[in-house]
């Protein structure tokens, strides 16, 4: 496999990421392009892996309609853990996120969160209504209703990963194994991403989150949600979601399935009016990678719609 | 530690006796358990020594005291042999060879069940010769059930960690093992006793044969036999034609024949077919009978006795 060369912001596409303190927090995100502020919210586990990095294909296009910020969050990336150890927490990193948008400045923000971070943009919507226009949500089974049995499922499609961990490529090749299986098709997964996300999970502050918290599925951060998102669904049926609202999922999600769209979209329909839902074909978890400017046409085209 | 178990020459499990009889020259390995009205059990897989009715023998027993019970290798299956000509390792085959098999066994009136592949091959059993099947019973059938989703990538993910050393001389039994550990939700029916009798037919000449024969895989020359007439077998349960009493049996967690077919094949049976049921088992995948044999086979003849007598 070809060396890349990563830079020390571990920045793709030509753009430049950028750091910023948010309440004593330093918070690397990246900010592209002229327009209304959008606000992009990426997915994962708490995890050097998991970052802003990967909305990279999408920065340009978007950025041609709007202001994109997209911030690694609390623990991701190269953004710092939190002070205590028990804000490993989505309630740490919902704050984290409103707090970037105040120190940046930002306010009618139009939303977009992909998979677990589409739970975190429906809450911040729901907490802040007033300081978001829109809202797009990207395959969350972490906001969906449960169904089937999702760990069932993540068991199947990762039971290919490497497991060696003494390889000096391990996180690497660890990362190289979820993506594909995470995808439909496969080109996005180019080794620039995949090096980026290697070298941003070996740097010392995330071999700390990893040694903070169990790496996989069931983790303090995950087990942090299971209250909060009673509260999140028991908020969404009393009707407090009630801005334009796009379901955007992958048909062939084979994690976060489109039967959790279906069933997210029939939860937030009893009460909003304005939500939709687009389901693209042949697609997987990061489909927004997979068909880039098919993607970054729609949002646009609903924001523009509804904004 | 494995524990070296050693398959009877006839591959038979669960302290059965698997017998042969010739069917238009075919000869067919098949169980035989129980008194009462007749139950064909048809059995799931691609065209390989590793498709069997063995399958089935966790519940053999328990359907054996209401049924006789009879679970057949298939076509090019398990230890029932190959077809004579290399045209006919296909859908069509397979169908006329359980039908002969049926009559070969002086069956005029049965109970038909398929899971999987199987499925179809029931369906279309009682689609061909309904005044002959009082019941059906479907399975997890992905090859019935209309299209959802893509089957192909899913089977992919799931296999993607198969075992691949062919040189391997337990290469058969790692292999099959693997595959229905990703194919089920709780582990415990996965016998080593099972295991080996699968590979163990596996590995006789004739299986040997049917792998070259085809191409192996889910794109295969049985699997392209198959199109065209379920087209045709599609067509025939819209119009109506499939009107016995039958029973969707799905598992809540089958990743391959997902749940959401079998609300999809029950939306289609149930436009004209008012004698359709479904149940959904939870926390169970692909094979759900061996998963749950106790409850599978009460329910089974619950739906049957409810319907037939």
């Amino acid at each position: 496999m070809p060396s890349v060369n990563v830079n020390e912001t571990a920045s793709l596409c030509g753009h430049q990421a950028k750091f910023v303190d948010v309440d004593g927090i330093r918070t690397r995100y990246y900010d592209v392009g002229r327009g209304e502020p959008m606000l992009l919210v990426h997915g994962g586990n708490m995890s050097g892996t998991s970052s802003a990095n990967t909305w990279t294909l999408n920065l340009e296009g978007l950025g041609k309609e709007f202001r994109v910020l997209a911030a690694d969050r609390l623990a991701c990336g190269m953004t710092d853990n939190p002070k205590n150890k028990k804000d490993y927490t989505f309630q740490a990193t919902i704050e984290h996120m409103v707090q970037f948008m105040r120190t940046i400045g930002l306010d009618g923000v139009h939303m977009v969160g992909q998979s677990t971070g589409g739970y975190i943009a429906a809450r911040l919507a729901l907490e802040h209504p007033e300081m978001v226009k829109t809202l797009v949500i990207v395959d969350s089974a972490t906001l969906g209703p449960p169904v089937g049995d999702f760990l069932q499922r993540r068991r199947i499609l990762f039971s290919g990963i490497p497991k060696d961990k003494s390889s000096p490529t391990y996180f690497a090749d660890n990362y190289h194994g979820h993506m594909p299986a995470m995808s439909y098709t496969t080109d996005h997964v180019t080794d620039d991403w995949i090096e980026a996300a290697a070298y941003m999970r070996g740097l010392p502050k995330a071999l700390k989150t990893a040694e903070d918290l169990e790496e996989g599925d069931t983790n303090p951060f995950r087990q942090s949600l299971d209250e909060h998102k009673e509260q999140t669904f028991s908020w969404i049926r009393e009707g407090r979601l009630n801005m334009p609202t796009l379901l955007y999922w992958g048909r062939n999600d084979l994690s976060a399935i489109f039967e959790i769209g279906v069933a997210l979209f029939e939860m937030l329909s009893q009460t909003n009016p304005n939500v939709r839902m687009l389901v693209v074909n042949r697609a997987g978890h990061f489909h927004y990678r997979e068909y880039p400017q098919e993607f970054n046409h729609n949002v646009t085209q609903f924001i523009r719609f509804w904004g | 530690m494995t524990i070296k178990i050693t398959p009877n020459e006839s591959a038979s499990l669960c302290g059965h006796q698997a017998k042969f009889v010739d069917v238009d020259g075919i000869r067919t390995r098949y169980y035989d358990v129980g008194r009462g009205h007749p139950m064909l059990l048809v059995h799931g897989g691609n065209m390989s020594g590793t498709s069997s009715a063995n399958t089935w023998t966790l519940n053999l027993d328990g359907l054996g005291k209401k049924f006789r019970v009879l679970a057949a290798d298939r076509l090019a299956c398990g230890m029932t042999d190959n077809p004579a000509r290399r045209e006919d390792y296909t859908f069509r085959a397979t169908v006329d060879h359980m039908y002969s098999f049926l009559e070969a066994m002086g069956v005029e009136s049965i109970h038909m069940m398929g899971q999987s592949t199987g499925g179809y091959i029931a369906a279309r059993l009682a689609l061909e010769h309904p005044e002959m099947v009082k019941s059906l019973v479907v399975v997890d059938s992905a090859t019935l059930g209309p299209e959802i989703g893509d089957i192909l990538q899913r089977r992919r993910i799931q296999f993607a960690a198969s075992p691949k050393d062919k040189s391997s001389p337990t290469h058969f039994a790692d292999h099959y093992r693997f595959r229905m550990k990703m194919h089920s939700f709780t582990m415990d029916h996965i016998t080593e006793d099972w295991i080996q009798a699968a590979a163990y037919m596996r590995g006789l000449p004739k299986a040997m044969q049917t792998a070259r024969d085809m191409d192996a895989g889910d794109v295969n020359y049985f699997r392209q036999s198959l199109p065209k007439q379920k087209e045709e077998t599609h067509r025939w349960i819209r119009e109506g034609r499939l009107s016995m009493p039958t029973l969707l049996y799905w598992a809540r967690n089958d990743r391959s024949a997902v749940f959401e077919i079998g609300l999809a094949l029950f939306e289609m049976i149930s436009q004209k077919n008012s004698d359709v049921r479904m149940i959904v088992v939870n926390h169970a995948g692909h094979f759900h009978y061996r998963e749950y044999p106790e409850e599978f086979n009460r329910n089974v003849i619950n739906f049957i006795e409810h319907w037939t007598t």
